[in-house]
């Protein structure tokens, strides 16, 4: 662990430097306010959900298509609520949002450096500067070697780890992963967990995951969000009593894990009766 | 163990190629001795029209005939129509193909552009586009620009439906992520929507060269101008089956060579789909 912090360190020195020089991190805000969101068939998805969110990870869990990647959909500024409002307000000079989907957005024909240094790429950073910004990247995930690898050529959890890399190339000040890592194999999961809560707690990016995966969620947040039913409303939050230095591996076999688990999965279930019924 | 194993794929693997090869010479030898020596078979070629030497000639007589095509002997030397129809064909193909990516990737990102175009180019499509090389010929005259422009046009829509179906199936979410990398329209056409049609492109150049070569030869038939076409006519006209032969087996070759050079190339720049 303490190998990794000074690449790490180094990989968010320019973003870092960016938003101290921009303005102070007590400008960020994202607040949704009764909102409300209905398919186009008129199938009715959200209804009247407020949250102020946080720094830290924010976990959204939910029966399964009670409108949690909607929620996240609507954040991200993908879809247009029918009621309600976001409030995003972003500290100026840093990249404001990023988002890693559930689906495969790597460029098959670019190379893992080249799909991590998109946003660079995109946004004309000096090359030298892109170049050891991606090559410190890859280093905080153990992929430098895989480098000029197509995406192809990897496995499952590693281009699940390039997504996230790619994702947080543009050091956003909020991050929204639509369960990001639900066809990657458990062991493998926990690895990336790991790698995913160090690199967002020590730059601070705001995160939001959205999950049908209760270990996932209680392993990397601060509180978990639950979901009603469809259409979907806040049914209960529940706060993580760990804080950020956590060992995934060991996590689990915690007493304060175990109970928590119990609770979600109590609360999730009578969701899942009720939505049956 | 391991190694055991991979000895034992690679063996295999080259049993499998040795067994490809050799039932692919067999095939060649079969059909070379059948059509050497069936037309002599009198009680054969009697019976069947076709198998008359005057219409299908013979391997050996058509090799005799490409070693005077090629040296210049009996009066046709084939270098300036070889060239002349692959020129042709080569304009035909890089134009088309240029021009056909161009639109199938505008058409994939602007909506209006293709919901405008839509029902244009189902109607273009529709057509017989042999059917344009007449016109082609009226408009340019019968010269080699005819079997060009032909080709060209053909070619176009090869080109337009592989960039367009490219460019149009990429997932939403690969659009969604550079939108939120902050990409402008621009972007998303430069670095996602032609990548992908140019990945789709390629994989068509071999069809586009074989539907290139056919309607360059084909606008040659008709205008007698110029190319390895109006070769074809004189052995129609002097009813020399050799000659027409001997010309089909250069054709081939040369589609053959052109489709290879095409799928070095795609092995070569598309290495992330191995």
């Amino acid at each position: 662990m303490a190998m990794r912090r000074a690449p790490l360190a180094a990989a968010f020195a320019a973003g870092q430097e960016r938003s101290l020089a921009g303005s102070t991190s007590n400008q960020f805000r994202l607040a949704i306010k009764d909102l409300h969101f209905s398919y186009a068939n008129g199938t009715k998805a959200v209804d009247g959900v407020s949250l102020e969110f946080r720094k830290g990870v924010t976990a959204i869990v939910g029966p399964s298509g009670c409108g949690k990647s909607t929620l996240l959909r609507l954040i991200a500024g993908l879809s247009t609520p029918t009621e309600g409002t976001i409030e995003r307000r972003f500290a100026s000079g840093q990249h404001d949002l990023a988002m890693v989907f559930q689906e495969e957005t790597l460029l098959p024909f670019r190379t893992v450096r080249n799909n991590v240094a998109i946003y660079h790429k995109l946004h004309k950073t000096s090359k030298a500067e892109a170049i050891r910004h991606v090559e410190d990247l890859l280093s905080l995930v153990g992929l430098k070697e895989f480098a000029d690898v197509y995406p192809s050529q990897l496995s499952g959890g590693m281009r699940r780890r390039v997504a996230f890399l790619s994702a947080i190339a543009s050091t956003p000040q909020i991050l929204l992963l639509d369960e990001p890592f639900s066809s990657v194999d458990e062991p493998t999961r926990i690895g990336i967990h790991q790698d995913v809560l160090r690199i967002v707690r020590e730059y601070d990016i705001a995160t939001v995951l959205v999950t049908h995966d209760i270990a996932e969620a209680i392993s990397l947040s601060d509180r978990i969000v639950l979901l009603t039913h469809r259409p979907s409303q806040i049914a209960q939050i529940f706060e993580a009593p760990f804080d950020g230095h956590r060992e995934m591996l060991k996590l689990r076999e915690s007493h304060e894990f175990l109970e928590l688990y119990g609770q979600v999965w109590a609360a999730l279930a009578s969701q899942i009766s009720a939505g049956a019924g | 163990m391991g190694k055991g194993a991979a000895y034992s794929a690679t063996d295999s693997s080259k049993r499998h190629s040795a067994r490809v090869i050799t039932t692919q010479l067999t095939i060649i030898l079969v059909f070379l001795t059948l059509w050497q020596w069936l037309p002599d078979i009198h009680w054969i070629s009697d019976r069947w029209a076709l198998l008359n030497p005057a219409f299908i000639s013979s391997p050996s007589l058509v090799v005799g005939e490409l070693g005077r095509l090629f040296r210049g002997q009996g009066g046709i030397l084939i270098w300036p129509y070889l060239k002349s129809t692959l020129l042709a064909t080569l304009i035909g193909v890089c134009v088309g193909l240029a021009l056909g990516v161009v639109l199938g990737v505008l058409m994939s990102t602007y909506g209006f552009l293709r919901d405008t175009l839509r029902p244009f180019i189902i109607a273009v499509n529709s057509l017989p586009r042999i059917a344009f090389i007449p016109i082609v010929i009226l408009i340019v005259g019968p010269g080699e620009s005819a079997a060009a422009i032909s080709s060209v046009l053909v070619v176009f829509f090869i080109g337009f439906f592989n960039a367009f179906v490219g460019g149009s199936r990429i997932p939403a979410a690969v659009i969604e992520n550079f939108g939120l990398m902050g990409a402008s329209k621009l972007q998303e056409l430069i670095y996602v929507r032609s990548a992908y049609a140019l990945v789709w492109t390629f994989a068509a150049v071999p069809n586009a060269i074989a539907f290139g070569l056919i309607t360059v030869v084909t606008t040659e038939l008709l205008t007698g101008g110029a190319g390895i076409g109006s070769l074809i006519i004189q052995g129609t006209q002097n009813l020399d089956a050799t000659l027409i032969f001997g010309v089909v087996v250069v054709l081939g070759v040369v589609g053959m060579l052109l489709t290879l050079g095409a799928e070095y190339l795609q092995s070569k720049v598309a290495r992330w789909s191995m």
